[in-house]
């Protein structure tokens, strides 16, 4: 005897988190843009920038040590986005982008500087938070190392 | 509603949040700051800044940014978001047609992706809508 249809899928046993799979052009437009993010931010940091020098200060970091952090902090932040966009985007690392895209426009906003420059930055965290998202949320260290 | 349904619906107001900030944010320096170095910028497309004054062009940019911006948070146009990519694709071009650093296009590359990650999250939505409801 032939055995029966296979029952359709039900909706419970459908994936419960909006999977990679299923959003493979999403997935790749995300990745390209958290890694571009960093590297473009990356730069002015390893060519070193005047206008970082006030953010520094906001941590009560003085001018002569920002000028030497600032190669360093854009060398993380180059590395950060060669790793998303080249070798794979860990969650771990996407939450450490969705942190400091949020720290890095709220320090402009303590240096001074007018609040739309907050505003017009809320795409560096989103845009990474968004990624973790799709990605779904990591149930173990593993998935979070992955 | 599904829950992956609900994943996606969150995930579309964080985005929406994205676009409206990218360009609420951006047109406010055209529109209420009246930024310097936005002459650069319509120098580059041959528009010369007693131009720019006279006719108000920075401010005018500016407040269709805004309202673009506005409007991708409230309802969220196929076609709009369309046209909101190219626009930022193209006014972040003109960064480096202006003669600043290459880094400054690549470093908004989240604002540039910003509406057409909504374009298509949207559309994957229904879709997934669409498919859970057959079942």
């Amino acid at each position: 005897m032939a055995a029966p249809p296979a029952a359709p899928a039900r909706a419970e046993q459908l994936p419960r988190t909006v999977s990679v799979a299923d959003v493979g052009l999403l997935y790749w437009m995300l990745r390209v843009a958290c890694a571009a993010e960093f590297v473009g931010h990356g730069a002015f940091g390893i060519m070193t920038k005047a206008a970082w020098v006030p953010y520094f200060g906001v941590v009560g970091i003085p001018p002569e040590a920002a000028w030497v952090l600032m190669p360093v902090v854009g060398t993380i932040d180059v590395t950060i986005g060669l790793l998303v966009g080249i070798v794979r985007p860990m969650r771990v690392v996407l939450l450490y982008m969705v942190v400091w895209g949020f720290l890095t426009a709220t320090v402009r906003l303590l240096a001074g500087e007018p609040i739309w420059e907050f505003v017009e930055r809320i795409p560096n965290w989103a845009i990474p938070l968004v990624f973790l998202g799709v990605r779904g949320r990591g149930r173990s260290r593993h998935d979070w190392l992955s | 509603m599904h829950q992956a349904v609900t994943g996606f619906v969150r995930l579309e107001w964080l985005l929406r949040l994205a676009v409206a900030g990218a360009f609420v944010g951006h047109g406010a320096y055209g529109a209420v700051l009246a930024k310097a170095s936005w002459f650069g910028y319509f120098a580059a497309l041959g528009i010369p800044e007693s131009v720019v004054s006279a006719h108000g062009l920075m401010t005018l940019v500016g407040i269709a940014e805004i309202v673009a911006g506005v409007m991708s948070l409230v309802r969220p146009v196929p076609v709009l978001l369309l046209l909101m990519a190219g626009w930022k694709i193209f006014s972040e071009l003109l960064r480096p047609i202006a003669g600043e650093p290459g880094w400054e296009f690549v470093e908004r590359a989240s604002n540039m992706v910003a509406p057409m990650a909504l374009l298509v999250l949207s559309r994957e939505r229904d879709r997934f809508a669409s498919y859970v409801l057959r079942y």
